[in-house]
């Protein structure tokens, strides 16, 4: 129930702010700083990538999207089974690969089973039937072994095997 | 009204803005020293290679592409092109210029267009005289074939260049290899 006393403290309550002008030249400015800023951090830090491709099915499927985080590798070390982006040539073409073998280690492929130092190696990513075969061979220094997931195609169609380490530049966030 | 009002010392802050930046658009693009000069002609040279559909004539490509190429030239590619339509195969695995030069233009038939962007371009002078130097770089060539596939192949490329007596730099040699196999 609303008192005689309760009304003056309502209205005191609300009052009308005086209408701003826009600064136009202060948002021209921020605008423009943030789009710097968002086309920085897209350029060195973030890039979004669009996935074009099925050889990291059913990782990831053709036409997916995803951001590269491309410092990664100026703070740790490439880990096998680890999904990593790959520079390929040119400004705008990576690869989405994921780490096999590294350097100083062997890899053979036995009708679609791989080895590593002669051993399985365990790989429940894989989800499609593969019968490649690949002979034994080590992975030089400066060099990693990478393979996608999807190993459905002849062997010679697939793009993987043998790419020097500085080609690392990212991971994919998710 | 709030407009753009100049006082003295933005007026310097203007002035010198507009001095970096004419300083930065010419150390960039317009200076002439060796290592932009040998970039020059690695993009020249990629230019000579390429294909419009409505770009210049074969003859004129082909002059360009053997000036560029120094008369001790070699070359070790793999970059394979089928051309079904015909039933052939051509392989860039020529040796010399004159043979890199008719395996490009046998190949080049078979395609609709090419186009070739260079990346990574590393300029290394063998000595101070900086009249050798060995270029690195990645190449990203796509295209359409006549058959109307699309194709995207990634290469590394290793050049020798020198400079010879006339001040232009030309290739020695040129090796591309993939930037990922399994070999």
């Amino acid at each position: 129930m609303t008192t005689q006393n309760e009304s003056p403290k309502e209205e005191s309550s609300t009052f009308v702010r005086p209408k701003k002008k826009l600064d136009w030249r202060m948002i021209a400015i921020r605008s423009g700083v943030a789009a710097g800023v968002t086309i920085l951090v897209c350029i060195f830090i973030l890039r979004p990538m669009i996935i074009n491709g099925s050889s990291m099915m059913p990782t990831y499927s053709s036409r997916g999207f995803t951001f590269g985080f491309l410092p990664y590798f100026k703070m740790y070390a490439p880990q096998r089974k680890q999904i990593v982006i790959l520079k390929h040539a040119g400004f705008n073409t990576f690869l989405l690969k994921r780490i096999i073998a590294l350097p100083g280690e062997t890899v053979e492929i036995r009708e679609g089973t791989v080895y590593i130092n002669g051993k399985e190696l365990e790989e429940p990513y894989v989800k499609y039937p593969c019968d490649w075969n690949m002979s034994h061979r080590e992975v030089s220094k400066g060099k990693i072994f990478v393979l996608g997931d999807n190993r459905s195609m002849p062997m010679e169609n697939h793009m993987g095997g043998l790419i020097n380490q500085n080609r690392l530049a990212g991971v994919p966030i998710w | 009204m709030s407009g753009l009002r100049f006082n003295r010392t933005k007026w310097i802050a203007l002035v010198a803005l507009i001095l970096i930046t004419s300083a930065a658009v010419w150390f960039f693009y317009f200076r002439t020293d060796d290592a932009t000069a040998v970039r020059s002609r690695l993009r020249e040279a990629v230019a000579f290679a390429e294909k419009q559909p409505k770009g210049s004539g074969m003859n004129l490509q082909g002059a360009g592409m053997a000036h560029g190429l120094g008369d001790f030239f070699t070359a070790e590619t793999d970059i394979e092109i089928s051309g079904e339509s015909r039933g052939q195969t051509y392989t860039l695995t020529a040796a010399t210029r004159a043979q890199l030069i008719s395996s490009y233009f046998m190949l080049r038939p078979l395609l609709t267009s090419l186009s070739v962007s260079l990346a990574e371009i590393e300029v290394t002078f063998h000595d101070d005289s900086r009249k050798a130097a060995t270029v690195e770089c990645s190449a990203m060539a796509t295209g359409f074939t006549q058959n109307g596939d699309f194709f995207r192949e990634g290469r590394l490329i290793s050049a020798e260049m020198v400079c010879e007596d006339d001040g232009e730099w030309r290739f020695r040699s040129l090796r591309a290899e993939p930037v990922i196999s399994f070999d």
